[in-house]
């Protein structure tokens, strides 16, 4: 009992340097520092281990479905046997678009991606824990570059800073895509085309909020094409459409009905809110070669 | 009566956005290719009308851009149009980035020591209208003038990938081009920069 207490005493994360370091293609158009919130890790043997990035100002880096051009931010790490890693959480996007009809999904300014950790039954609280974290990612502005990064590190549970993360981390858990609940309704239409796309509407009933803006992010994998978005907002808020086209790339399979997607809403209460909803597009297969 | 009232109310709404305005855009596969004549790097007059009867290859690049210099350092697009050269191939590389010029791209093809013209479409006329997004993105024009192949050189973007695991779209097609076969997969996601039109 006492060791707890003594515990959020001890020192610095070693490696886990407060400055953000410059990447080593010598851009500095990205900086990139791993940050550790450990706050959970005596309660429930999980921890959030991210890479926060910061941007110039004019550039962005990629989300998961970078869009028309770019490539996904990329986190990996290198843990102890046994640790499972959850899945890279991304916050929710912006849209950059471009002359040319040219839209991409990403980040600018600043953005945290994270996993979350679970240390193995074996780990023995308030040992260390080492971790090898691989960034890669393409920033862009007029011009693009790719960055990468190696951060080697030591996680010291115990030290105060990781308790200071707790408010970061959290802060960042709320700009993640929620699951729909009762917020609106929504269900999907399409149409066939004359040439090779489905055309398809996804219509949304809001219940608990007016709606003065959306935005839409496809999520198909290498899988579909996905062009000519659109959105709609009628009915003084209270419902809405998104239109888009899309066709299966030829040679690839549907693994699911469903294309997964965020829909952001921006509503009359000036909240923005992103949820994930799976879009039903299993009509492109009536085209598909 | 009162629940077939909202029915009426919910589907008027999606039954009249459904009918949307389709824009004209980019050329689909097995559309004729548009003509276009451009000035290359050299100050010669090209137009794709010029090819007519021959495979043509239209590769948008832009030497600014880490994945067209990633395909040069690996000699991507140089070993392929060396390849069929002497298949009768025309290999043309644009470049719609908006703020280069011939004096650009000559230095270009100097560099990478391009054999091939550098079409210059500062406009981006040119890549509007073919719909290209990306530098790489790839287009073969088939001997009938039909646009038989569109999209990424292949499906790697980041070079990772073992060749041997690496699905090769750009480069099986074109093959299939030059010997008059059906094309399995003729459109695939292009990847790369996007390009910089004005």
């Amino acid at each position: 009992m006492k060791m707890k207490l003594l515990v959020p005493l001890l020192l610095m994360i070693t490696g886990l340097s407060p400055a953000f370091a410059q990447n080593t293609t010598g851009s500095d158009s990205v900086m990139t520092s791993m940050v550790a919130d450990i706050s959970s890790l005596e309660s429930d043997r999980t921890f959030r281990l991210g890479i926060m990035f910061k941007m110039k100002p004019g550039w962005h880096i990629y989300w998961k479905n970078p869009g028309d051009s770019g490539l996904p931010t990329r986190v990996e790490y290198k843990l102890p046997e046994n640790y499972l890693q959850g899945e890279l959480l991304w916050p929710l996007p912006e849209r950059f678009t471009r002359s040319g009809n040219i839209t991409d999904y990403g980040y600018e300014d600043r953005v945290l991606l994270w996993k979350n950790i679970k240390v193995p039954d074996s780990y023995t609280p308030g040992t260390e824990i080492p971790v090898t974290a691989n960034v890669n990612w393409v920033s862009c502005k007029e011009v693009c570059i790719p960055g990468n990064r190696k951060i080697k590190s030591v996680i010291l549970p115990g030290n105060s800073r990781g308790i200071n993360n707790r408010d970061l981390f959290d802060k960042w858990q709320k700009r993640l895509p929620k699951k729909k609940e009762q917020e609106y309704t929504y269900y999907t239409e399409s149409k066939s085309t004359d040439g090779p796309m489905t055309e398809f509407q996804v219509n949304l009933d809001f219940k608990q909020l007016y709606a003065t803006d959306l935005e839409w992010f496809p999520d198909p994998g290498q899988k579909l094409k996905v062009e000519r978005i659109s959105y709609n907002i009628v009915e003084n808020g209270s419902s809405g459409t998104v239109n888009f086209f899309a066709s299966l790339y030829p040679g690839k399979m549907l693994s699911s009905p469903n294309m997964d997607s965020v829909l952001i809403i921006h509503d009359t209460e000036g909240n923005k809110t992103g949820f994930k909803m799976p879009v039903k597009v299993i009509e492109v297969l009536k085209k598909a070669k | 009566m009162l629940n077939r009232g909202i029915l009426l109310f919910l589907f008027i709404p999606g039954v009249l956005s459904i009918f949307t305005f389709q824009l004209s855009h980019a050329v689909n596969t097995g559309d004729k290719a548009p003509d276009f004549t451009l000035t290359d790097h050299k100050g010669n007059s090209i137009s794709l009308s010029d090819y007519a009867g021959s495979v043509v290859v239209l590769e948008w690049t832009n030497p600014d851009c880490p994945f067209v210099q990633r395909h040069y350092r690996e000699r991507t697009m140089l070993e392929l149009e060396e390849k069929y050269r002497d298949n009768g191939v025309v290999w043309l590389a644009v470049n719609s980035t908006h703020y280069m010029g011939a004096e650009e791209n000559s230095n270009f093809a100097g560099k990478a020591e391009i054999p091939y013209p550098i079409l210059v479409d500062g406009s981006g006329e040119v890549g509007k209208q073919y719909g290209a997004k990306t530098t790489p993105h790839m287009f073969i024009i088939d001997r009938n003038g039909n646009v038989a192949y569109q999209g990424g050189v292949d499906d790697d973007p980041r070079g990772s990938s073992d060749p041997s695991e690496r699905n090769d779209y750009f480069a099986d097609a074109l093959g299939n081009a030059v010997n008059g076969e059906e094309i399995k997969v003729s459109s695939s996601k292009p990847y790369g920069c996007s390009v910089k039109y004005k």
